[in-house]
């Protein structure tokens, strides 16, 4: 090599131009040359945009926006600390990363680090969350149980409701439980303890969902607004009404319904929520039971033992219409009035591109396809843009979705993936983000939690130098910056109540 | 007929199409109006400028891309690689000369000639390790071994099939 004369080099703009014809493995290798060309590739937009859509993991702009908003954000807060040595990536990169890896690695991964363990004694498990790597469990056993991951350690024991607990719902570090004792109950998951107890409710509290303020375009006038003014709670009861609450912020006042001063009359049974300060709104025109729920904007959508779906105005608390459509984001045309099972729909579950309804007919159908393996009726199930992973008479399958976009056709037949449980008593609930899925099962009359890990490849030689691992994993404090694999919320948006700052709306 | 002046004071004339090909050029010349004025360019060589106007000679004719087609940098990157027969000819020089010719085109905004250079060296890094690649272009190696450590271990999922 001649080192007096080293040439022209290859300038930076033209390395980024040259990336876009080579393939992700080759993009890696050109990272590893200098510190230079990986300052160039981490941070090229272009680059990891191109990728995203190459490899089909482009959802058309919003969930990729939010990504970005809240990647920044939590970059601004590490800046802050000092912390980083070399560049960070383009968030495009990052989020880049988390899908390449979620779609590959839950078909590569020939068997993923898996672990088991007992949790809720011989009870149902009702509700079970993944969230910011915390496994949160609600039961009929009154508790709510907070787990690591990766070790499966029981973090936290969420105890006071007097009753089983049957609707959860999580926002950051907040975490909202409703129960048959007829009380929604507000937890800090970080110091593990109850903040609030709103009564109101005459019956089982079933279903809870949190809204998040973000801008719109009002119906009426045409403003941009933004809806609702703060995050909410919206609850469905046994008691056939549905409640809103402002979801306090940390350090709010804590209310108390049972407390004689949070009563208007001494001991009034239900409490008089129209002292609660945080309580906003009674809905009730369903004429039976309140069973699901799910909220976004102005609008919400209830559905009823009284065999309706009704569509609220959350603002004026009006109803709106009696049947389930399926409207289109962008068009704002309606595209499906959905019909085709046979019996009970009980589950209904939306991603950028499909929309999976589980029935007691033992199928699932999607929007383009039916998955049809299964035996018994459909316990549980949750879906991302490549894969449904469903529980049902003692199995817990995983569908590729990939094909189905391609084929087009008309109720093609959707394979399956892999088997991750089999020949167990039943499938209580099942929840997966990222790497990471759970599942709470019966077997043989006991509860089981089971986390697969599609990050880690089972190797029984190395167990107990994994296990000390695991532990010292456990200890470290979560980030968003752990930009190893970080897994997108089902939702595609990110807990962030900060949205409810002041702001003038986006496009202004 | 249009003069051009490079950088080590040389004159070269061409044909007003051939010339106009390049962007940047064609923007001068309708700046400066009907005039026997020569375009300086500062920033090419004689050597350089030769190839490119052999370049654009050759091409002479052939449609141009939309001239706001290159300003978000083109969500239509091309992936293929592949290189017509008399182009590949062309482009067969020495590194030196391939990178001199991708930083004219860059500047000159020519996007298919630029397109030829950027293929020409994607080719080259194709397949390669990175130090076959830091060899090739004679790059230093500039991570201590403790940031390579971590670049080779944060770069292993991209050789995920």
């Amino acid at each position: 090599m001649d080192l007096d004369n080293p040439g022209l080099s290859l300038d930076l703009p033209s390395l980024s131009r040259i990336l876009g014809y080579l393939t992700l493995q080759e993009v890696g290798r050109a990272c590893m040359v200098c510190k230079a060309w990986r300052a160039t590739i981490e941070g090229d937009e272009i680059l990891w945009r191109d990728l995203l859509i190459r490899k089909g993991l482009w959802f058309v702009g919003e969930s990729e926006a939010n990504f970005c908003k809240m990647l920044m954000k939590h970059r601004r807060k590490a800046i802050v600390s000092g912390k980083g040595v070399l560049p960070l990536a383009h968030p495009y990169k990052v989020l880049f990363k988390s899908r390449y890896l979620t779609l590959t690695r839950w078909i590569s991964n020939p068997s993923p680090k898996h672990i088991s363990f007992p949790v809720h004694g011989h009870s149902v498990v009702t509700c079970l969350l993944f969230s910011q790597n915390r496994i949160i469990s609600a039961s009929d056993d009154q508790s709510i149980g907070v787990y690591s991951p990766t070790t499966g350690r029981l973090l936290q024991s969420l105890e006071g409701h007097e009753g089983g607990v049957w609707a959860l719902a999580v926002h950051g570090d907040l975490l909202v439980s409703g129960s048959t004792d007829r009380t929604v109950r507000i937890w800090d998951l970080r110091e593990g303890r109850c903040l609030h107890v709103f009564g109101g409710h005459t019956s089982t509290v079933r279903c809870l969902t949190i809204v998040k303020p973000e801008w719109i375009t009002h119906p009426e006038t045409g403003k941009r607004e933004k809806w609702p003014k703060h995050t909410v709670i919206i609850s469905g009861s046994r008691d056939h009404t549905l409640r809103i609450w402002k979801l306090p912020k940390r350090g709010e006042r804590e209310f108390d319904s049972r407390l004689p001063m949070s009563q208007s009359v001494q001991n009034s049974d239900p409490p008089d929520p129209s002292v609660n300060p945080y309580h906003l709104n009674l809905l009730s025109e369903h004429t039976h039971a309140v069973r699901g729920l799910a909220a976004r904007g102005r609008t919400a959508v209830s559905g009823s033992y009284d065999c309706t779906v009704r569509v609220w105005d959350i603002p004026t608390g009006r109803s709106m219409d009696g049947t389930v459509r399926l409207w289109s984001l962008t068009t704002g045309d309606c595209l499906h009035v959905l019909s085709g099972h046979t019996s009970l729909v009980g589950l209904l579950g939306i991603s950028p591109s499909f929309l999976v309804s589980a029935a007691a007919d033992s199928t699932l159908r999607l929007l383009k396809g039916v998955l049809a393996a299964h035996t018994g009726a459909i316990t549980c199930f949750q879906h991302d843009e490549w894969k449904v992973v469903s529980g049902s008479d003692g199995t817990l399958k995983v569908w590729d979705l990939r094909n189905l976009n391609a084929a087009g056709s008309d109720g093609p037949a959707v394979p399956v993936m892999r088997d991750l449980l089999t020949r167990i008593t039943g499938v209580w609930q099942v929840a997966f983000e990222g790497r990471w899925c759970v599942s709470a099962s019966n077997r043989n009359d006991a509860t089981f939690m089971d986390v697969w890990d599609f990050g880690r490849i089972e190797s029984p030689d190395d167990m107990e130098q994994e296990t000390r691992e695991r532990e010292m994993e456990e200890d470290n404090v979560w980030t968003w910056e752990d930009e190893e694999w970080i897994g997108e919320p089902q939702v595609y948006d990110y807990e962030d109540s900060e949205v409810e700052d002041e702001g003038s709306p986006p496009d202004q | 007929m249009v003069t051009l002046v490079t950088s080590d004071n040389e004159k070269f004339t061409a044909d007003k199409e051939v010339a106009e090909r390049s962007v940047l050029i064609k923007n001068m010349l309708e700046d400066v109006g009907e005039s026997d004025q020569p375009i300086p360019l500062p920033n090419v060589s004689s050597s350089v400028l030769k190839k490119v106007l052999e370049y654009c000679e050759h091409h002479r004719g052939e449609p141009l891309p939309a001239a706001d087609a290159d300003t978000t940098q083109d969500d239509t990157r091309k992936r293929t690689t592949d290189i017509s027969e008399w182009d590949q000819k062309f482009i067969t020089v020495d590194q030196e000369m391939l990178f001199e010719i991708i930083l004219a085109a860059n500047y000159l905004d020519i996007k298919s000639l630029l397109d030829v250079g950027c293929k020409t060296v994607a080719n080259m890094i194709k397949g390669k390790t990175p130090e076959e690649i830091r060899k090739l272009f004679n790059i230093v190696n500039d991570f201590t071994p403790e940031e390579e450590a971590q670049i080779k271990k944060e770069n292993e999922w991209a050789e995920d099939r």
